[in-house]
């Protein structure tokens, strides 16, 4: 007897342990860590650990044991970042696919291997596990989230399968029709994510597609402007004959004067108004052209001062996501406000890159803000929001800080040019 | 007195520039003599023989000799790394190359005199800093020398070397001690590398590479709490607040 209680307890605390780790596994998949410190991860998970053992200990496969292990589930989620649908989700997810190996197992398992009955519903949520974990690419399954309507159709599934596990529970069904209905549901959730995962990729190409778009304008605007610039040295050329008679007729009458109101005359010809920027990167230069065009139309007063040298490959399509994102962002508050106000600097020194925006806002509280609540309340309208401007600074090991002044939004990023 | 050096071909622009100086000489009293250049090549005549200046405002497009070329002299031959380079030009695109001068500041004709008035505090600032020392013991003897000569420091056991832009220096003591002496330009990086950040030739997240060529690690612990740190010391650098 003691032999037994013994066995028994030793297996539920392994099975708790490897229980505990396929959860975390199943969530650093799907959601982000952010930046906590690995011995609050410790402190997360032994506590997970020791709510759902302690659980399992006093209330065995019930329908309490359950509801804690959700609870678990769920609290453990919320240490990660994401929006909460998806949270919720993953959560639903994990717990379904837990509740449904523990229901297999109980049918499979006959009266003679009833201890070991926890060790084969380990087993079966470490296939389902493996299976969800390697449909999707775990960094794209990371960084997107769909929206709330999508989200929610998507956790309904996981949600009816556990209602169809408890159902067989207590139903009168035979042993063989439940284990192949157990197995069948399990198959049928696996079915829906791997949907769930092509409905990503159609939005990252979506999304890809968009910023494509919009590069394109840009490049055609610059190619307007070039033209343009053409153009007027044509016309320049053209007229070379009768300037050099003016300006010899002006120097022969000695008057300095009039001659450098004359030349001035030509430089000012010679300027294009709509090209604001040239830093001698295409790319960038389209871009920036693009954006700063708009906004000298829409806002009142437009500052720029950009430093950085020619051609230094910056054809990253992450880079123009963050400078397109944050003019469209920037802009879009400002028109807003009465002081319409925008200041864009960039400047390159020591291989750092550095983007300084300052633009007026209203309605947005004062001191450091939490770049999440922002994005929400964007307006940029193209579903592109900051958290995609901050994930790909991450993802350069870069930094991104915004802060409220007296009504005006200071960005700050930084950007190490040798991992672009 | 502050040595300011003009050299650009455009004569009056230049006449332009010395009155624009001179005329913030007592906003910020301080004494400034201005010499100007119309050619690169005089420039670098007089500077071989032994001209110093504080701060020279270098035109990119001279006719001859250009504003890299000249600058290449002055960092490369003339091995000086303290003259504040200012480049001025008349258009927007700037060459790799006027990077790896270490310029203080591009500015664009014509000159804004806020600008030029910036460029000048912010120049005045950074020498005013590089003038403080750095004391240490070596027996019983006490040891001063200028920031401006450290490049870096390296613990090794319970000794500390001194990598400086002539040669090294050893001493003991821990870095952490060495650290608190220290003014805001230098940065610890690695439990046993302390940095100048004067002296960085390209930072990268995982190392940090030194105008003397040597590399140096940046240790896990560490990246975040530097790559912070750089983020303010370079925005002070490029755009004087803090």
């Amino acid at each position: 007897m003691f032999y037994k209680m013994g066995y028994e307890l030793i297996v539920v605390l392994i099975v708790g342990i490897f229980h505990t780790a396929l959860l975390k596994k199943v969530l650093d998949t799907f959601l982000s860590a952010g930046d906590k410190k690995g011995l609050t991860w410790r402190i997360v998970f032994a506590g997970y650990y020791l709510l759902t053992t302690a659980a399992y200990g006093i209330f065995h496969v019930s329908f309490l044991y359950e509801m804690c292990n959700l609870a678990g589930i769920i609290g453990v989620t919320c240490f990660y970042r994401g929006t909460w649908e998806k949270k919720v989700w993953i959560s639903l997810v994990f717990f379904c696919m837990d509740t449904g190996s523990g229901a297999a197992a109980s049918f499979v398992g006959s009266e003679t291997i009833r201890m070991q009955q926890s060790a084969v519903s380990a087993l079966l949520l470490l296939i389902c596990v493996a299976v969800v974990c390697h449909i999707p690419d775990p960094k794209e399954s990371r960084e997107k989230a769909l929206d709330k309507k999508q989200m929610f159709l998507l956790s309904v599934i996981p949600m009816l399968s556990v209602m169809v596990f408890r159902g067989l529970l207590y139903g009168s069904i035979d042993r063989l029709t439940t284990v192949f209905v157990c197995v069948a549901v399990l198959a049928l959730n696996l079915c829906v994510f791997s949907l769930y995962h092509i409905l990503l990729k159609n939005y990252v190409q979506l999304r890809e597609q968009d910023i494509y778009k919009q590069q394109t304008i840009a490049y055609q605007n610059q190619f307007e402007l070039m033209q343009e610039s053409q153009n007027r040295i044509r016309a320049l050329r053209h007229d070379m004959k009768n300037h050099v008679l003016a300006l010899e007729g002006l120097v022969k009458s000695s008057k300095p004067d009039k001659v450098m109101e004359y030349l001035a005359s030509i430089q000012e010809f010679m300027n294009n108004p709509s090209e604001h920027i040239y830093t001698g990167n295409e790319a960038l230069d389209s871009l920036l052209n693009f954006k700063l065009q708009r906004a000298k139309e829409e806002l009142k007063r437009v500052e720029t001062d950009i430093v950085l040298p020619e051609k230094m490959n910056l054809h990253s399509f992450d880079f123009n996501v963050i400078v397109g994102n944050l003019l469209d962002n920037a802009i879009a508050a400002s028109v807003r406000t009465d002081e319409r106000f925008l200041k864009f600097s960039m400047r390159m020194e020591n291989g750092i890159l550095f983007l300084y925006m300052v633009n007026s806002c209203k309605g947005i509280p004062e001191g450091v803000c939490e770049i999440r609540r922002l994005s929400e309340k964007s307006y940029a309208g193209h579903g592109i929001g900051l958290t995609n401007v901050q994930r790909i600074v991450e993802k350069y090991h870069g930094d991104m800080e915004m802060h409220c002044k007296d009504n005006c939004m200071e960005t700050e990023i930084m950007l190490y040019r040798k991992s672009m | 007195m502050y040595r300011v050096g003009i050299c650009d071909d455009d004569k009056i622009l230049c006449s332009l520039l010395e009155e624009q100086i001179q005329g913030l000489s007592a906003e910020f009293s301080v004494k400034f003599e201005i010499e100007v250049w119309y050619s690169g090549e005089s420039l670098e005549r007089d500077l071989k023989k032994g001209t110093k200046l504080d701060i020279l405002f270098l035109d990119i497009e001279l006719l001859q000799k250009n504003g890299i070329a000249i600058g290449a002299f002055i960092r490369d031959e003339m091995g000086d790394a303290d003259t504040h380079i200012v480049y001025i030009s008349s258009k927007q695109g700037y060459a790799m190359d006027l990077f790896k001068m270490q310029p203080l500041e591009f500015l664009v004709k014509p000159i804004s005199a806020v600008r030029l008035k910036e460029v000048l505090e912010r120049s005045m600032k950074r020498k005013k800093y590089a003038e403080s020392c750095f004391e240490y013991q070596r027996g019983s003897r006490i040891f001063r020398v200028s920031v401006k000569e450290i490049v870096y420091f390296m613990s090794m056991d319970k000794k500390v070397l001194m990598i400086k832009r002539d040669g090294q220096e050893e001493f003991n003591g821990k870095l952490k001690n060495v650290m608190e002496q220290l003014p805001t330009g230098f940065l610890m990086i690695h439990q046993s590398y302390v940095i100048h950040q004067e002296y960085v030739s390209e930072y990268s997240y995982e190392s940090i590479k030194m105008m003397n060529g040597d590399v140096l690690s940046v240790s896990k612990p560490y990246r975040k709490e530097v790559r912070a740190k750089i983020k303010q010391y370079l925005k002070e650098k490029m755009y004087n607040v803090l």
